[in-house]
């Protein structure tokens, strides 16, 4: 068990050390990251529902402005995302990628491609099959929080995962 | 064949930027930075019922627009309407600075149509320089009147109008968070608005007119997929534009119409461009490396493609041979450039250029030399597009949202000077205009 989770940590850093799409493709052969569903007080949520998905696993991770790079916390959340999706294995999912604003419409199509396909590798490398992701990027089209300022634009820059079959 | 005596800023400015854009390269500042010497043209009202005045005002807004005419004022004119009648008394128009003078007659004709007879004079050479005539429905009135104004355009400025077009662009509405956006078509002064998608279809960006056909080119999500498209005008079918396994986008026709050259998202995220021959349907990869490529816009004469890169960090221009070799940055200035568009005269490339937080319009000669900044938005101000004939430009305004995300999204044209701005009326939030072609 521990050198299991050894393996596990060292496949991490050496993700986390190439960071992105540039990283190869690389099937995870170990076992997922513990998943421990918790529930919200009065917050009934039917495990392995889509609620599930979004309150207790999280649903998106955040980039840096222009950058398509998974940061700490957003390997934590794709980490809980593989675990979840291990559990569940009929569900499939669609990535969609998200730009802030401050940039050309067809410029930010395609970074927001670059960051659907970093989360959708980074689940690919904890071992969930190709085929169950798709990707899909809006650009700047369709922000979460409209404003124009440093706020929304953190809170848009985003790769949402979310999931069209196998749950409810 | 030219008529009309420029004075000399004009010859000038006619010489630097549509001529010979190589020479007299000293003067180039005084000119871009100086006004445009307009043209001094005297439009008296059209002789008959309310649609000879609707004619007039359709073609002494058409030449306003254009920047480089100066309508004289009415109150000035000294020949009475009774005696123009008759004939144009040249002394009369010379002595108010007129260049030219412009007259028509409008008379009722069978079957409720109308005809219209007009006449353009050399006020200085006293003589016609074009007449033209014509029987029309009302439903073609706005038609004629486009016609009338780039024939007077033609024979003055020695280059092809503009008027007799339409505007493809995106008409949002809708909350930010969930937008509406449809494909629209209007006439380029901004009447005869219509809408060719629905907004339950799914989202619409980037349209681009094809310069030969009437056919239209865009990005649309359908089925939880973005792809490009194809609309037929006449039909209004669209149909996507081949198989392909990952997003399309960024479309762009050839200026003879049978290339379409677009951005392809490939498996590892990063998207490269290809080329697709509309007849035979091939594709060829243009761009293969760790990297945006995006934005490519074809030569007029086909043979390389400007585009947008952040292979080199920032995102920048380069321009490539139409078979992908030989890719050089032209663009080393500023904290990014976007969206390069290549005149269809081929002697500039308009851009969108970030600096100091503030997006600018600009152009630039094929190289990377002699920028000129056009304007600066407010806030956002994106995605030039050329008029058919390379002097204009139309692009759009986004302000700053507010809390609720509110926001102004607006078109505009500017001459090519960077002069004579002017606000596109539109009947909803408008983005992303595209210029068709020239309407014979």
């Amino acid at each position: 068990m521990r050198l299991k989770h050894l393996c596990l940590l060292s496949l991490v850093i050496m993700v986390a050390a190439c960071a992105d799409k540039k990283a190869p493709v690389q099937q995870a052969n170990v076992d997922q990251p513990q998943y421990e569903p918790y529930v919200e007080d009065g917050h009934n949520v039917q495990p392995g529902s889509i609620e599930d998905f979004r309150v207790n696993v999280g649903d998106r991770v955040f980039f840096g402005y222009n950058h398509q790079d998974l940061t700490p916390a957003a390997r934590e959340t794709l980490e809980r995302q593989a675990g979840w999706l291990k559990q569940y294995a009929d569900v499939k999912v669609i990535i969609e990628g998200h730009c802030d604003e401050r940039g050309t419409r067809e410029y930010n199509l395609a970074l927001g491609e670059r960051r659907a396909h970093a989360s959708k590798h980074y689940l690919i490398s904890l071992g969930i099959p190709a085929s169950r992701i798709q990707t899909l990027s809006f650009g700047k089209d369709k922000p979460e929080n409209p404003a124009s300022n440093e706020e929304a634009w953190s809170q848009n820059r985003r790769a949402v995962t979310i999931i069209t079959e196998g749950a409810h | 064949m030219r008529y009309f005596k420029y004075n000399l800023v004009f010859l000038l400015f006619i010489n630097l930027l549509i001529i010979q854009p190589t020479c007299a390269e000293e003067f180039e500042v005084h000119i871009t930075r100086g006004k445009i010497e307009a043209f001094p043209i005297a439009i008296p009202s059209m002789f008959g019922d309310q649609h000879a005045q609707e004619i007039t005002e359709i073609i002494k807004a058409d030449l306003h627009r254009s920047g480089i005419f100066r309508l004289l004022d009415p109150r000035a004119f000294i020949q009475t309407p009774e005696s123009l009648k008759t004939a144009p008394r040249f002394s009369d128009w010379r002595l108010i600075n007129a260049k030219a003078l412009v007259t028509g007659h409008v008379t009722p004709d069978v079957g409720g149509q109308y005809r219209i007879s007009y006449q353009l004079f050399d006020v200085y050479l006293d003589r016609e320089t074009d007449r033209f005539e014509k029987v029309f429905t009302l439903a073609e009135l706005r038609k004629v009147a486009h016609t009338i104004s780039d024939r007077i355009y033609e024979r003055i400025i020695g280059i092809s109008g503009f008027f007799n077009t339409r505007i493809a662009y995106v008409a949002e509405s809708g909350h930010p968070k969930n937008r509406q956006k449809r494909l629209a078509l209007m006439d380029q002064d901004g009447f005869n608005q219509e809408f060719l998608t629905k907004a339950e279809t799914g989202m619409v960006v980037s349209p681009r007119f094809c310069p030969t056909r009437p056919e239209i080119t865009y990005m649309a999500y359908r089925n939880n997929q973005a792809r490009i498209y194809v609309m037929d005008l006449k039909t209004r079918q669209e149909r996507p534009l081949g198989s392909f396994a990952n997003m399309t986008f960024a479309p762009r026709y050839s200026l003879d119409g049978n290339k379409l050259i677009m951005s392809y998202a490939e498996n590892n995220g990063d998207s490269d461009i290809y080329i697709m021959d509309l007849k035979t349907r091939q594709n060829k990869r243009l761009t293969a490396n760790a990297a945006i490529n995006t934005s490519p816009s074809l030569s007029p004469d086909g043979s390389k493609v400007v585009f947008n890169s952040d292979r080199g960090g920032s995102q920048q221009l380069y321009v490539m041979n139409a078979d992908g070799s030989d890719q050089k940055r032209i663009s080393f200035d500023g904290v990014k450039y976007a969206t390069p568009v290549w005149s269809p005269l081929g002697d500039l490339i308009a851009f969108t250029k970030v600096f100091n937080g503030q997006y600018h319009i600009g152009v630039m000669r094929p190289d990377g030399s002699n920028e000129r900044i056009l304007t600066k938005g407010d806030y956002m101000v994106e995605g030039p597009e050329w008029a058919p004939n390379g002097r204009l430009l139309t692009y759009y305004r986004q302000s700053r949202r507010d809390r609720q995300g509110k926001a102004q999204v607006n078109l505009y044209t500017i001459h090519v000077s960077g002069e004579h701005e002017q606000w596109l009326r539109t009947t909803t939030d408008a983005s992303d205009p595209s210029w068709s072609p020239l309407i014979r």
